[in-house]
């Protein structure tokens, strides 16, 4: 996990950004924790526990949904954006909650 | 096939990323255990590895319109590094479904607050 669950609501809530700044800034900011946390995966244990060609073809495809996803966001008001980012931390707490 | 739903998977987390602003480590991982049979280890190292690229297109797109705090991302950056490896530190003491379940009531509540109230005015 790269953090961005946690990055949001902490700057809508404690910080009254708005939702849209404070998606983009949440992208921002967990880049390096998301480098470091990839190199101890690769390197720390006697097998790299990452899939290069998974993770390279994963990428072909979120490079692509990043970019019209971040489009799209700048179209969407404060209020859905914020609900539709609501919904989603519903959706998976309850799935961590259930099948952890 | 199995190629092509890789790639269709990473398309569909992307988008989420974007308008939502979260790597999407959090989609990845079980859409890789469950999808793909991958084991939990490798699919934690590889939806990390996933992330980077994918966050730094959302947030160059997003910087373009401006809506990226740049000072605040650097220090949520440290902050958040560091985080990392102190969460790793206790992920190592305590079992994964409790932290998982935690977790999950953290969101719930945090969701609970973020819901937009009627009265509220969000500031730009």
């Amino acid at each position: 996990m790269g953090g961005g669950f946690a990055l949001v609501p902490l700057q809508v809530l404690f910080a009254r950004v708005d939702q849209h700044h404070a998606n983009g800034t949440s992208l921002a900011a967990i880049i390096p924790g998301a480098l470091v946390g990839a190199l101890v995966y690769y390197f720390g244990s006697a097998r790299p526990q990452v899939d290069l060609r998974f993770a390279a073809l994963l990428v072909l495809g979120s490079m692509v949904g990043a970019y019209l996803g971040a489009r799209l966001m700048t179209r969407i008001p404060d209020r859905p954006l914020r609900m539709a980012f609501a919904v989603t931390m519903v959706l998976v707490g309850l799935k961590e909650l259930v099948a952890p | 096939m199995r190629d092509l739903l890789t790639v269709a998977t990473g398309l569909l987390v992307g988008v989420a990323s974007g308008i939502l602003g979260v790597g999407g480590g959090i989609l990845l991982v079980p859409a890789m255990t469950l999808g793909f049979g991958i084991s939990q280890h490798v699919a934690q190292g590889t939806s990390l590895a996933a992330i980077i690229p994918t966050s730094v297109v959302g947030a160059v797109t997003h910087d373009r319109r401006g809506n990226v705090l740049r000072r605040a991302a650097l220090f949520m950056a440290i902050g958040a590094t560091a985080g990392a490896v102190l969460g790793a530190v206790v992920a190592l003491h305590l079992p994964r479904e409790v932290l998982a379940r935690a977790f999950g009531v953290l969101l719930l509540f945090a969701a609970s607050r973020l819901w937009p109230r009627k009265s509220e005015t969000v500031s730009p």
